[in-house]
């Protein structure tokens, strides 16, 4: 339950900066990884938990890579969806981040019908990420 | 986060948290695609392990020389409570299914696979003839005039 709270709330305060500057101050992602850490060496010491944390990196490692060949993305995106994935396992993660995809493809579709958004017009993705944390929080329940 | 409203001033760095539109179009297509790609792979590999594992048991089946049907039953019953189910991967494997009608041995087993908001499932069927060598030799035997 504690990293229910810690992890909504850590996306929440993402938000609310990446939804003003699209940009995340640095010390929140450092903050977010110490914790993942934390989650990953307690799991592994709890048992095998801890090669979950690690297969659930791998969404967040992918959009960083992403991010990193096409420019199209932000590195933050990538660094927190690692977090989510440390904290929620490769299945959490990976249904986190379709979730959030779909809601942010289906914003993206209907901004380009109503002419606000260019391709190239760049959008926050951690309020969807977040959007898409708390859907799937609501849909497990 | 005062005057300009820049967040670099306080903590010191930042880094994006950006998706680009076209990105945003784009990434679910591929994200489905591969998907789909990766569990059709597994689905796949898990039918076919589960046909090659039915193709054992009608073969044991066909080649038993147990004339009891019961008997016989049981012994196939025993080789598919053998079989591993550790080589199978994502896989809800549902209870082999025998079925001995005269000489014709039918093996049958259902399997899922739960792929995201929906299961795909498969049943595979293997059918063998059982035979009797020595019967069959004795009647060739017999063809060609021998005792």
């Amino acid at each position: 339950m504690w990293k229910t709270g810690f992890l909504f709330f850590y996306l929440l305060c993402l938000s609310v900066f990446d939804g003003k500057e699209k940009r995340v101050p640095m010390i929140l992602l450092i903050i977010g990884t110490a914790a993942a850490c934390a989650v990953g060496i307690y799991g592994a010491l709890r048992g095998r938990r801890g090669l979950e944390c690690l297969l659930g990196l791998i969404p967040g490692l992918c959009l960083l890579i992403v991010a990193w060949a096409t420019k199209k993305a932000g590195y933050a995106d990538g660094i927190v969806l690692a977090v989510v994935g440390a904290f929620e396992g490769f299945r959490g993660c990976m249904l986190i981040f379709s979730i959030s995809l779909i809601t942010l493809s289906v914003c993206c579709a209907v901004l380009l019908l109503l002419k606000r958004v260019q391709r190239n017009s760049i959008l926050p993705y951690i309020p969807f990420l977040c959007t898409g944390y708390l859907l799937w929080k609501v849909m497990a329940l | 986060m005062e005057g300009d409203g820049s967040v670099k001033k306080c903590y010191g760095g930042e880094a994006g948290a950006y998706l680009t539109v076209e990105a945003a179009l784009v990434l679910p297509v591929v994200l489905s695609v591969l998907l789909f790609v990766i569990y059709a792979m597994f689905f796949q590999y898990n039918r076919c392990v589960a046909e090659q594992d039915l193709g054992v048991l009608a073969l044991r089946g066909a080649v038993s020389r147990t004339e009891d049907k019961e008997l016989l039953a049981e012994e196939i019953e025993k080789y598919a409570s053998e079989v591993d189910y550790g080589k199978y991967f994502m896989w809800k494997a549902g209870g082999i299914d025998l079925k001995l009608e005269g000489n014709q041995l039918r093996v049958s087993v259902q399997g899922e696979l739960s792929y995201p908001l929906h299961v795909w499932k498969t049943m595979s069927v293997y059918e063998n003839h059982r035979v009797n060598p020595t019967f069959f030799v004795r009647q060739c035997r017999k063809l060609i005039g021998g005792k």
